[in-house]
């Protein structure tokens, strides 16, 4: 069974902090250019996409996934399969 | 050079001369940025002689060495010029996205002067500014402006300021909108924006800000947004949106301000009508600043008169005042619309709720006729001719033009009487709620942008933070030691460029000095302690006030609210026959002024004072004008 990332993009309120986590994780500074995960926003702040690049390891030395932990809106899942 | 916190550089756009200059942030870190650089540099390089609505006057875009960090609600954008309604002292505060896109494009703050020949707007894209021609922006409302930069740019995570049509027609209770929902309202700056035909300004960024120590820095964060969500005020707030502090609680128990003052109680089932509840209808989604957990924002979307469908995000608690109580209307989907109509027009709402109010109590009080009010009915709770009034005062048509530079501005050229019913301090819009909290009151009579409740106005259960262990009492000195602390850190807050809602001033799980300076620390790698930073805080309370003093002249007599609160009582409800007094307000100031160091007959700044926070150059330029004691 493999994972992936998901995103709700109905539920997300657009604070970007998993995009900023996202970059810590995976390289000890808060670059959102290198983050695994990234959502595109409109000029209303409205989400509109979002991409989960290949980086993306769903942190595995973690219970959950720093994205995961850090969101507080809860749009972000796993999906298992 | 590379920089931690802060980016390196401050832009100096001169459009007059259509020039840019760039200046490093280096020599500016001791006012750290934001409010407090802004304030700087504004003291620093602004004639007395200079009037708000002039070439000479400068309009300052800053940020903190927090904003765009992952430090909770670190969105902030300052802006800070002179004040077109007090001319004193103006800023104002907004979040969104714009300030981090800003950062990321690599500047800490852009300080524009002059004025250019035709509209125009500044395009920030990756370290290049550009002054292009706005002549297609000109006349376009706030969500016009966001078409056009759409289409213009046809890419995503753009991030935009403008002002409306009020700002372009120079009212001074126009606001500079951000991300088309988020207000910087308050001294006109839409007004001043406008005068130099500045439209808007559009940043794309992507570059990210340093910081120091990240492994500290995160897990500094990570506490604060686990005390934070588990805060009463904040779970309240995620939960209804800012919405939840209208009226004074979602009981009503609290004190409204009612048909221009005429009361601060409004008969239950009116507050009832406007439950923050009975607006979830009209929600269709959550939205936040960058990196709040907090989530205020909500996005709304209603049917207008014509059929159309509308979204807009700038609904917040002080409309149910602003745009119902303080004109007694109390339908709801007026108070939505209007509310999205000041939104889209660039206007104040606190401004529009004051000079709404002097003239529906004209009318009642027969100096202003139907025929003078363009034959529109100015009855107390005539929600109908809410609408109209507002695109009046936008496009300064008919008894529009006479609102649209405040309440005080339009008593004065009304005459007849009427400067009794303008509703100020200082010039500046008045529509707070008077009791329980003197604090309150105080707070909002001696800020340095004139009025509003977000300098020095706290809840006197915020005691605890002043000093530990002592009980609460309500005596002015400590009310005035009370206002004179929040004064400090709330300049320090803004200076740092992040929201005051994530800070002990909201709720006592919020970020305290010591938290801040903690930040601080592992953001920019500066060592400094809770007490230096508010000092520092101090020192931007100080130079504003200096500023007043020097560009407005404000003495004692302007630290007074307005002659009707202390000649009317409340008529109900818990608070009623609540009322100020002259004599405790004397006591009041005295007690705030001995704290501040200001002179007691006076209420201006002492040379102690200014010795003490070692701020010489100001206390010089008072001194030369015989403006210290």
């Amino acid at each position: 069974m493999t994972l992936s990332m998901a995103i709700d993009l109905e539920k997300c309120t657009g604070c970007r902090i998993c995009e900023l986590v996202c970059a810590y994780h995976l390289y000890k500074n808060f670059d959102t250019r290198f983050s695994a995960i990234q959502i595109n926003f409109d000029l209303f702040r409205i989400p509109i996409h979002y991409q989960i690049k290949n980086q993306c390891d769903l942190c595995q030395e973690l219970a959950i996934p720093m994205c995961m932990s850090f969101c507080v809106s809860e749009c972000l899942h796993l999906l298992r399969g | 050079m590379y920089y931690n916190g802060w980016v390196g550089k401050i832009a100096w756009i001169d459009l007059s001369k259509e020039k840019i200059t760039i200046e490093p942030i280096d020599q500016y870190k001791d006012w750290i940025g934001g409010r407090g650089l802004a304030s700087y540099l504004l003291f620093e390089h602004l004639p007395e002689s200079a009037e708000a609505l002039s070439a000479e006057n400068i309009i300052v875009f800053s940020t903190g060495p927090l904003t765009g960090t992952m430090s909770s609600s670190s969105a902030r954008l300052n802006i800070t010029s002179k004040n077109a309604l007090t001319s004193g002292y103006a800023s104002a505060n907004a979040g969104g996205f714009f300030a981090v896109a800003l950062k990321r494009a690599g500047f800490d703050a852009i300080a524009v002067k002059g004025v250019a020949n035709n509209p125009v707007y500044i395009f920030v894209n990756e370290g290049e500014i550009q002054i292009r021609n706005g002549n297609e922006l000109w006349g376009l409302t706030v969500k016009g402006v966001g078409d056009y930069f759409e289409k213009e740019f046809s890419k995503n995570n753009l991030s935009y300021l403008c002002i409306g049509p009020a700002g372009e027609k120079l009212c001074k209770i126009a606001n500079v909108v951000v991300d088309s929902g988020r207000s910087a309202s308050y001294g006109g700056l839409g007004a001043t924006m406008g005068f130099k035909k500045l439209k808007a300004i559009v940043v794309s960024g992507k570059a990210p800000v340093g910081i120091a120590h990240p492994d500290d820095f995160l897990s500094i964060v990570r506490k604060s947004f686990d005390k934070l969500m588990g805060g009463h005020w904040i779970k309240l707030i995620r939960r209804h949106g800012t919405l939840i502090t209208m009226l004074g609680g979602i009981d009503g128990k609290g004190s409204q301000v009612v048909r221009n003052y005429q009361d601060c109680y409004w008969e239950g089932q009116k507050i009832l009508k406007l439950n923050p509840i009975n607006f979830e209808p009209y929600i269709i989604r959550r939205l936040t600043c960058f990196s709040c957990p907090i989530e205020c924002s909500r996005l709304y979307r209603f049917i207008d008169r014509e059929g159309n469908t509308n979204f807009f995000e700038g609904l917040q608690a002080n409309h149910i005042t602003d745009l119902g109580s303080i004109i007694d209307v109390d339908d709801l989907e007026t108070i939505l619309r209007a509310s999205a109509l000041v939104n889209n027009l660039g206007l104040d709402a606190d401004g529009v709720g004051c000079s709404l109010a002097w003239a529906f109590e004209c009318f009642e009080k027969g100096l202003l006729s139907k025929d003078e009010c363009d034959g529109l009915d100015l009855s107390w709770g005539n929600y109908k001719v809410v609408d109209g009034l507002i695109l009046r005062i936008a496009q300064r048509v008919g008894i529009g033009d006479l609102l649209a530079d405040g309440a005080l501005e339009a008593s004065r050229k009304l005459g007849r009487g009427s400067e009794k019913y303008a509703m100020h301090i200082k010039g500046s819009p008045l529509r707070e709620t008077i009791y329980p909290d003197m604090a309150w009151t105080l707070g909002v009579a001696v800020s340095t942008r004139g009025s509003g409740h977000l300098n020095g106005a706290v809840r006197l259960n915020r005691l605890q933070y002043l000093n530990q262990g002592e009980s609460m009492d309500s005596s002015p000195e400590t009310m005035g030691r009370l206002v004179a602390w929040f004064e400090n850190f709330k300049s320090l807050v803004d200076s740092l460029g992040i929201c005051y809602f994530t800070t002990i001033w909201t709720d006592s799980e919020g970020l305290g000095p010591i938290e801040l300076a903690e930040l601080f620390r592992t953001v920019t790698g500066i060592k400094k302690d809770s007490e230096e930073l508010l000092k520092i805080g101090a020192r931007v309370q100080n130079i504003e006030k200096a500023f007043n003093t020097l560009h407005a002249g404000f003495t004692r007599m302007d630290d007074f609210p307005p002659e009707r609160l202390f000649v009317n009582a409340v008529s109900n409800g818990p608070h009623k026959g609540s009322i100020l007094n002259k004599t405790n307000w004397d006591k009041l100031l005295n007690a705030y002024y001995e704290v501040r160091q200001y002179d007691l007959p006076s209420g201006l700044q002492k040379k102690e004072c200014l010795d003490e926070l070692e701020m010489l150059s100001v206390k010089d330029r008072l001194a030369s004008k015989g403006m210290i004691k």
